[in-house]
């Protein structure tokens, strides 16, 4: 049994990998169509680089990515906290509807949305965009720091109230620094989250608002080429990056 | 969700009627939404076969590679799926690196069709949803206890019945909510099928992008979806009263 699931596993990462590698090996590759191997190129990266469409498209995302990430962190941290220190009416309703949203298909929620958008004329765009990606980062946040306040000592905060410290004291002095980890954790997914998103960002977006990776879908539909290797794999790239940071950052945490 | 029972949004008037639910039947829709069931359904269940044993074998690897093999598993798990079914594309298209291959052997002499065929999409979807399939159930083998396997051999258990009798329904929960987070995803992917697939590849949610994008027929569209969010409640349903009682399978 164990040779033949350690050797399953091997075969599985191969298949998980392959793909990948071969992109970001062609990515290098001097010739524009063939899978002959010509010879090592930057070319495609500096026609990325100087590429003006792709450039506003990034800064779109890089915007986005980064105001979803800091508020639904903002907004997890605050709805955590409250679904840990209070009791109140609702309080398991809430926690069922975050279970809800985390486990409902992107294409179901992207469809609500936007009819939501369009049922109170706010123009698609930024605006809209920014409120769907809070809103489908929202529960991964308050999962990530929930699962983190868990683990801390109730007496903590008593023992703070005790000496006399306002909520601010409380939230400034125990509550960030006993969740620092978890809240960076939550803004690194939430950012990935956000910044790789093609279902509900498609459903949500206006034709002057475009993100990355509604244009890579675009370009992707039009078939292969140097060009999309390159940007898949800086994409790729920032993706190991972000998870070798969050990793470290949770096994800091024990 | 009501604007699927509205009328004509634009007026902006809530006449309630079933028109666009009758739609649903047609028997367009039903052999699209059989297509989508059964195209998830061989997805759910390659990836269960393929998943199982990857999280068995994570679960039960010496202490030393676990972290590392756990980080080959969490790179797909977060990468955007989009650049991974591009990454599938260059090496399934007519020049890609598989044809290219078996064209250079000698095994074949001219380049198959693998891409744009339902094949495609298929291993497409288990390309994407795989990770997601593994992680709950490595999450919940992990915490197994190593003297269950001693209590077992020392009972007489061969590995057979090891496996399952003790990690077969101890991991069942796990189980559930990994085909909840491939099935549901794979009937609603709608970039997958017009990525890798041709038009007789389609699924539910192409249908959906095609109603409301392009047809703009909104109250189709918002029916179409509601239906499937009825299939999700069902599915909940279904989990809750199969494995509720026991404890509940986890999110990695």
């Amino acid at each position: 049994m164990n040779r033949l699931t350690r050797s399953l596993f091997f075969l599985v990462m191969a298949f998980l990998y392959i793909p990948m590698v071969v992109v970001v090996l062609f990515s290098f590759n001097h010739s524009l169509h063939s899978l002959i191997w010509h010879g090592w190129t930057w070319q495609w990266y500096s026609k990325l680089w100087h590429d003006a469409l792709l450039a506003k498209v990034t800064w779109h995302s890089l915007c986005l990515g980064f105001s979803a990430a800091f508020i639904s962190t903002v907004l997890g941290a605050v709805v955590s906290y409250s679904l840990y220190r209070y009791r109140f009416f609702g309080r398991r309703l809430i926690s069922g509807l975050l279970i809800v949203l985390i486990v409902i298909p992107d294409l179901v929620m992207a469809i609500a949305l936007m009819i939501l958008f369009r049922s109170a004329h706010v123009s698609f765009g930024f605006v809209t965009l920014f409120l769907a990606h809070v809103s489908f980062c929202l529960p991964f946040s308050v999962m990530v720091i929930s699962n983190r306040l868990s683990d801390l000592n109730p007496q903590l905060l008593l023992a703070a109230e005790d000496l006399g410290a306002s909520l601010w004291q409380q939230w400034w002095w125990v509550m960030i620094p006993a969740m620092r980890s978890a809240l960076l954790v939550s803004a690194l997914l939430s950012f990935m989250l956000s910044f790789d998103d093609v279902v509900i960002s498609f459903f949500v977006s206006g034709p002057n608002y475009v993100t990355l990776p509604l244009h890579v879908y675009a370009m992707a539909k039009l078939g292969a080429n140097p060009e999309i290797n390159a940007l898949c794999s800086l994409l790729l790239l920032l993706t190991v990056a972000v998870v070798l940071i969050s990793q470290r950052l949770l096994g800091k945490k024990t | 969700m009501s604007v699927s029972l509205n009328g004509n949004i634009k007026e902006g008037l809530f006449h309630w009627h079933g028109l666009h639910y009758r739609e649903l039947f047609q028997p367009l829709y039903a052999r699209l939404l059989w297509q989508s069931f059964e195209f998830s359904f061989v997805t759910t269940l390659t990836c269960v076969l393929l998943g199982y044993p990857v999280a068995l074998a994570l679960a039960t690897m010496p202490k030393r590679w676990k972290p590392i093999c756990l980080m080959l598993l969490l790179i797909p798990f977060w990468s955007s799926s989009l650049v991974r079914i591009y990454a599938l594309l260059t090496l399934l298209k007519a020049k890609g690196l598989i044809n290219g291959a078996l064209l250079y052997l000698g095994i074949i002499k001219m380049p198959l069709p693998l891409l744009y065929t339902k094949v495609a999409v298929i291993i497409g979807q288990v390309y994407t949803l795989l990770p997601f399939m593994i992680l709950p159930i490595y999450v919940l083998l992990d915490e197994y206890d190593s003297s269950w396997i001693e209590a077992a051999k020392d009972l007489g258990a061969s590995s057979t019945q090891l496996f399952w009798r003790i990690f077969w329904p101890y991991s069942l929960p796990a189980v559930g909510s990994g085909v909840m987070c491939v099935f549901l995803p794979a009937m609603t992917l709608f970039y997958i099928p017009s990525l890798l697939g041709d038009r007789s590849s389609l699924m539910l949610g192409n249908v959906i992008q095609e109603q409301i994008m392009n047809q703009d027929n909104w109250p189709g569209g918002a029916a179409t979806s509601l239906l499937l969010t009825a299939a999700l409640l069902v599915f909940t349903l279904v989990y809750r009263a199969l494995f509720h009682k026991k404890r509940g399978g986890r999110l990695g």
